[in-house]
């Protein structure tokens, strides 16, 4: 490894070169670059097994706000990666032409690494970034690709940081300013120390930026989030009653609410669920894209529903909706959930009747749950033996 | 290479098989390849080139009291529109979801923009004072 430490006597460029291309700057973005995609990784596992749980997983109810606090910091981690990812890219890009390109196997296999690492990693990032902006250019379904090259991309970090583990702790050990005044840096040029200052305030840039779709208090600041948090009655939609192909439907005066359970199947009307005890309960929306909105909601505890019908409080729950087309036109809410005091068919929404791409006329809202599984517009809840 | 870096190979090359295995039985290896190739190529062949070659001409032009501002400038202003990019034309909005992408972007982010140049102007005129005033004492 040659290292550009000596810029007494360089061409002038290279006294910019030299902070862009020293190996103290690129371990310490590739340290924070490390962290933030450690836990863009485990946060992203652990919203994939609750919606596609395997049989030893089971997710909390409390805090209510625990899947918006990990799913935020997913996109969080995320978003703050990428300038990480370019800052890091751009100390290490000259060693991309080293010459000859391949010297040894390992030298080769390394190389492959690399750009198996950086390849996985623009693809993560790209796509992650694009998927909450709803914008989908290629025709891969996302979540299942999104899922897989994260294995890919965070294996490369571990051979990566493997094969570079001497230099890291030779870097890390070094003050990230040594020996630069005696290459002539008065303090008034570009340092190393202003380069990472740079990246962190670039860091810092993207996730004021967008952190508002999820943190209230900074929804006016993040002027690139995808939602301000406005929407119908206070809340934001993922999916419309349009886009779900259910207006007719919802909206149809005749609408019956079917519960199946080991006694009894009954139906319901509306009227007869506003007959029944209703119960308020202020939880979060979380989406799978970050964003969150708190709301009050009213209506009918699962639990009650669910006792109707014979089911017991050990019984997971799954809703099916009006919504035919599409993947999520059900969802499993597991028993846990399901005898939580919190979890409703919610009728109102911050003290209206739902509106219609809420979900009207009901729909699920648990605590701790990602969007995606508080099913709307529910015509059916089977109590699952 | 020690035995605790070894295994952390064998572990990282694991889980990077599981994901291939993945890519190659949940998916279409076919339309995921592109989406991998295709940045890389885009970043070394394009846009390396044309940061680095940025810092070279502002290290040429500009004096050296405005060459950290500059820095840090493009830097931040980078970052600014990689994430900016996703949002700016709008193009995942629908007309049946008002409250998807419901605001001003390129207002935002030219007002992001602005503060940056901002922060890097009133350095720059900072570094130039301190540059001076230390030329004058010698």
């Amino acid at each position: 490894m040659t290292q550009r430490r000596h810029l007494s006597l360089p061409p002038r460029e290279e006294e910019i070169a030299g902070p862009l291309h020293d190996e103290r700057v690129a371990a310490r973005l590739g340290l924070a670059l490390g962290i933030a995609f450690g836990i863009c990784f485990v946060t992203g596992l652990i919203s994939h097994a609750i919606q596609q749980p395997p049989w030893w997983f089971t997710w909390p109810t409390r805090p209510v706000n625990l899947y918006r606090v990990t799913q935020g910091l997913h996109v969080i981690t995320g978003i703050a990666s990428i300038p990480l990812l370019l800052a890091k890219l751009a100390t290490v890009y000259p060693r991309l032409f080293t010459w000859p390109p391949v010297r040894s196997a390992p030298h080769a296999l390394e190389r492959a690494s690399v750009f198996v690492l950086v390849g996985a990693a623009f693809f993560e990032l790209i796509t992650g970034l694009l998927n909450i902006a709803h914008w989908y250019p290629w025709a891969f379904f996302f979540p299942t690709t999104h899922y897989a090259v994260a294995w890919i991309a965070i294996g490369a970090i571990l051979v990566h940081i493997a094969i570079k583990l001497p230099v890291i702790r030779r870097a890390l050990g070094a003050p990230v300013d040594e020996g630069e005044r005696d290459s002539g840096n008065d303090g008034t040029g570009p340092s190393r120390r202003l380069l990472l200052t740079a990246a962190g305030t670039g860091v810092v840039a993207v996730v004021l930026a967008t952190a508002g779709a999820t943190v209230p208090w900074l929804r006016r600041v993040s002027v690139l989030a995808v939602r301000t948090g406005e929407g119908p009655q206070g809340v934001p939609v993922n999916k419309s009653a349009i886009a779900a192909g259910v207006v007719d439907t919802a909206s149809d005066p005749d609408f019956r609410l079917e519960v199946a359970g080991p006694d009894a199947v009954i139906t319901l009307s509306l009227d007869d669920l506003r007959a029944m005890t209703q119960t308020e309960a202020s939880l979060p929306i979380a989406c799978v894209e970050g964003w969150s909105a708190s709301a009050t909601w009213r209506g009918v505890r699962v639990r009650d529903l669910v006792m109707q019908v014979g089911g017991s409080p050990e019984q997971d729950v799954r809703f099916i909706s009006l919504q035919e087309s599409g993947l999520y036109g059900q969802s499993v809410l597991p028993a846990q959930h399901a005898r939580d005091d919190l979890s409703l068919l919610a009728l109102e929404l911050n003290g209206e009747e739902l509106d219609l791409d809420h979900g009207f006329p009901c729909r699920l809202i648990a605590p701790s749950r990602p969007g995606v599984l508080q099913t709307k517009w529910v015509r059916r809840i089977e109590v699952i033996a | 290479m020690s035995a605790g870096r070894r295994a952390l190979v064998v572990i990282g090359v694991a889980l990077m098989s599981f994901g291939a295995w993945l890519v190659v039985v949940d998916n279409n290896p076919l339309q995921v390849a592109p989406w991998v190739l295709g940045p890389v190529l885009l970043h070394d062949a394009l846009l390396a080139p044309l940061v680095l070659g940025a810092v070279w001409l502002g290290h040429r032009i500009l004096p050296r009291y405005a060459q950290g501002p500059a820095l840090f400038a493009l830097v931040v202003g980078g970052a600014l529109t990689a994430v900016a990019a996703s949002v700016l034309t709008r193009a995942g909005a629908r007309p049946d979801n008002p409250s998807l992408l419901d605001r001003n972007y390129v207002a935002g982010y030219l007002v992001a923009l602005a503060l940056t140049v901002t922060i890097a102007l009133v350095a720059t005129l900072l570094n130039r004072r301190r540059t001076l005033s230390s030329r004058r004492a010698t």
